[in-house]
């Protein structure tokens, strides 16, 4: 795939969004895990997480941003919108840096992707409700983020290593 | 796939900050007084813990009961009845929040508190 033609490039990120979008559907059917506001496996991060290392970062906003765009249009609101999108955007940035130093694994980058966007979709909540009330749920956003991204750090970590594609890095 | 040095410390450090901010939060609640009502950030109404009772909320989009001490909220028109699923609440600084309806449920004060 590498150097590969203009089209097949919109037609690879095309399908991963879509996938993205998919993972983030078949999650909203299940009831939540964990009684609080915020708290999900988070899917769709596998698809971002494989964007990331398979792509590179520029794509792996794109595929992020136009999944949370189309994820509220479709199935959300306009409040849904403004929690996952900065969800998305801060975790997104975290795992950039992470992945960056070099010195982490799949996991772990995944891990802080998250932990940020629980952090970053609870600061907004307080944000919009104007309460700060939501910082009673710091311990439990840390400890299912921890185990969400392990879990979606493993998936991620093994399609990385199969899927025969590779266009940055 | 294999882990790395870097790794570890990263969930270790997550893994304290987790138990640092548990017990922050803890050693600072104990049994509240009274239930505040919070409709878009702004305190509404408020409810003695020690009178039982069932009260619909913020024009009935959510109803709220109050038991032996304990909140917990019994319905609400949003689809995703989170509020509901978060049980009951009683320490000072707990909270049920509604997001979909923008109502927050907060435990305050201290027993024998008069004062609402």
């Amino acid at each position: 795939m590498r150097g590969a033609s203009k089209a097949k490039r919109i037609a690879y990120l095309s399908v991963i969004t879509a996938l993205a979008m998919v993972l983030s559907y078949l999650e909203s059917l299940f009831p939540p895990l964990v009684a609080v506001p915020g708290v999900k496996v988070g899917l769709a991060n596998i698809a971002v997480v494989f964007a990331l290392y398979k792509l590179g970062f520029s794509q792996a906003c794109t595929v992020s941003v136009l999944r949370v765009f189309l994820v509220s249009v479709l199935f959300g609101s306009a409040v849904s919108l403004s929690y996952s999108g900065a969800g998305a955007v801060v975790s997104l940035l975290g795992m950039f840096f992470l992945k960056r130093t070099g010195v982490f694994s799949v996991p772990a980058v995944s891990i802080s992707g998250a932990v940020l966007h629980n952090l970053a979709q609870t600061a907004i909540a307080c944000i919009m409700l104007d309460t700060s009330v939501l910082k009673y749920y710091i311990p439990v956003l840390l400890l299912t983020g921890i185990a969400a991204g392990v879990v979606i750090g493993l998936v991620a970590a093994v399609l990385i290593e199969r899927v025969d594609v590779q266009w940055e890095q | 796939m294999k882990f790395k040095k870097a790794d570890l410390i990263l969930v270790a450090f997550l893994l304290i900050a987790t138990a640092l901010s548990f017990i922050l939060i803890r050693a600072n609640s104990t049994d509240g007084a009274y239930v505040t009502v919070w409709v878009e950030g702004a305190p509404t109404q408020k409810y003695r813990l020690s009178k039982n009772g069932t009260y619909v909320l913020n024009g009935g989009t959510n109803t709220m009961v109050i038991q032996d001490g304990k909140v917990h909220m019994e319905d609400a028109d949003c689809p995703d009845k989170l509020c509901i699923h978060m049980g009951t609440i009683s320490y000072t600084g707990q909270a049920i929040i509604c997001l979909p309806n923008k109502l927050v449920l907060t435990i305050e004060g201290v027993p024998g508190e008069t004062d609402l």
